[in-house]
């Protein structure tokens, strides 16, 4: 068994899972295809390396103002893009649209803010790793891994538990009926996109703990997040969380066979086999009748 | 009057739906909306309401009083604040969520969680049902106790007026009979009640009084009695 595979597998499914929670956590809600979540991925690496490099801030501050903007972001997004066509009652296909034109416009504010080069968020050389089975995991790993599972528990905890998580459920079954017990689902909706957000920002700056930060990093990441999300099961909160980590071992655990030039093609090669023989994913119960 | 409707005159787009209707609610009673498919029944409620701009209408002329203040287009989630709930077509459930956690739901906009326990203990004492289901998802229950958890869950606030579309739609018999039976139950304790309904058979057994609809306007008014030994009401409704 090639446990070194296996817990980059792991790792990169934690990451996976958190964008997947998030992009959930938003369709949810407003039964679209947010894509503009992977520039807030984005996003999130560039604020920490802003604070964390260029502004010497403390990492675990410029962690949580990185994340806090994220959140913000994503309000913003909602409120002068989405909210208007949601007012004119737009189809999902225009949603999908104006999610693309988000996507780029930032990506593209980004590139001209930074520059295109390959930033990174290391300062010192890479310590030591420690050995578990025949595997190495290093420090950074281990914060990632811890980081994001703590964000996994807390969210499904707050989604299971919290009058706001218990609103954004009842929001995403039935938004009439949600309005009819007194629930505003415009702002049931913002702080969906809120929470969604921080999460893609989150996963933004722990991948770049790992790996290089670059303006087009947030597509990749968004099409793993989305893929998560439906053989997950669409919407589905434990669904987003097991389809990242599936994902992410899946991946890594190919290149133990498959050339590592392969790699990005087993995630859609699990999509189309998921589509094919169970579309509504894992979890999911209603996909059926839930156009994307 | 509790609630008044006056003269209100409702579009979608260019299509009237509503030319200048009227009607009144007295607290205490129980009044039915009946009439033929597509005659504005649940526009009427829809207006009251204020989920018309949801689907797409608007009021053009007219106004809507609850006990006297005009509640015309308030959005739904600020109308249940001042006392109106409506079980709405199709029970609308929030079918991955627990009986419990839909009746939860019906209290949500209330800070004070105790007064939510004592409406929890009156909806269990008159659906029962509820009680023993209560840790099912929504979405498993039949249609019938789908119908009542979804007046359960607009009993929560304890409000002044119950409003329901088509309470039995999708029925059996047998539960049509239960739910019209615990509606005049709900009243006979104080809650003044508004419905559309289909089966003008059954809304007018119990009704206090009745409204007939045709084509966007109101083209009878009577009580419940009246209306159904009237001779045109049973040839156009009761199929007799
Ligand atoms: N969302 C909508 N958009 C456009 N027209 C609508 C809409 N809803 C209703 N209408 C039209 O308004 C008129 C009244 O409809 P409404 O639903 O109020 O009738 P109803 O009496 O409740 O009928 P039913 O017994 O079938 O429920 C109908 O002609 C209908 O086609
Ligand atoms: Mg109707």
């Amino acid at each position: 068994m090639p446990y070194q595979l296996l817990l980059n597998g792991i790792i990169a499914g934690s990451i996976y899972a958190l964008i997947a929670l998030g992009f959930a956590i938003i369709y949810r809600t407003v039964k679209f295809l947010h894509l503009a979540h992977g520039i807030v991925y984005t996003t999130g690496a560039y604020l920490a390396y802003t604070f964390f490099i260029l502004l010497h801030i403390h990492p675990i501050i410029s962690f949580f103002l990185s994340i806090i903007l994220c959140a913000l972001l994503g309000i913003a997004i909602d409120k002068s893009v989405y909210y208007p066509l949601r007012v004119k009652k737009a189809s999902n296909l225009i949603f999908l649209l104006a999610s693309f034109g988000v996507f780029i416009f930032l990506q593209n504010l980004i590139q001209l803010v930074y520059g295109a080069q390959i930033l990174t968020l290391r300062t010192g050389p890479v310590k030591e790793g420690y050995h578990i089975f025949s595997a190495v995991i290093t420090p950074i790993q281990i914060w990632i891994l811890v980081v994001s599972c703590w964000l996994l528990v807390i969210l499904w905890g707050f989604v299971k538990y919290t009058r706001l998580g218990k609103a954004m459920r009842a929001v995403s079954d039935d938004q009439v009926a949600a309005s009819v017990v007194g629930i505003n689902p415009d702002k049931t909706i913002l702080s969906s996109f809120a929470i969604g957000s921080a999460l893609a920002g989150a996963a933004g700056i722990l991948i770049s703990l790992e790996t290089n930060i670059e303006p087009t990093m947030g597509f990749s990441a968004v099409l793993k997040g989305v893929i998560a999300s439906i053989i997950g099961g669409i919407g589905s909160i434990p669904g987003a969380m097991l389809g990242g980590f599936f994902l992410g071992i899946a991946e890594n655990l190919g290149i133990w066979k498959i050339q590592a030039g392969w790699k990005d093609c087993i995630s859609f090669i699990i999509l189309i086999i998921f589509l094919l023989l169970r579309p509504g994913g894992i979890f999911g119960v209603k996909t059926e009748k839930e156009q994307i | 009057m509790l609630l008044e409707v006056n003269e209100l005159t409702v579009c979608y787009g260019t299509v009237q739906a509503l030319n200048s209707v009227s009607l009144g609610v007295s607290e205490g009673e129980i009044v039915a909306l009946i009439g033929p498919n597509g005659a504005g029944k649940s526009t009427a409620l829809k207006a009251i309401c204020g989920l018309l701009k949801s689907s797409g209408g608007e009021i053009i002329s007219g106004d809507v009083l609850f006990s006297g203040q005009s509640i015309k287009n308030i959005p739904p989630h600020d109308l249940v604040k001042k006392g109106i709930s409506l079980v709405p077509e199709g029970r609308r459930v929030f079918s991955s969520m627990t009986v419990m956690e839909n009746l939860e739901m019906g209290g949500y906009i209330r800070k004070n969680k105790k007064s939510n326990l004592e409406s929890l203990d009156r909806i269990f004492e008159l659906f029962h049902i509820l009680k023993e289901r209560r840790k099912q998802k929504a979405g498993t229950l039949s249609s019938g106790e789908q119908q009542m958890l979804s007046i359960g869950r607009a009993l929560m606030l304890q409000p002044r007026l119950l409003l329901l579309d088509e309470p039995s739609l999708g029925l059996s018999p047998n539960y049509m009979e239960i739910v019209f039976d615990k509606l005049q139950e709900i009243n006979r304790s104080g809650t003044t009640i508004l419905l559309v309904e289909q089966n003008a058979r059954m809304a007018l057994e119990h009704a206090g009084r009745g409204y007939v609809f045709k084509i966007g306007e109101i083209f009878l008014e009577d009580t419940g009695k009246n209306l159904l030994e009237s001779e045109q009401i049973r040839k156009s409704f009761l199929g007799e």
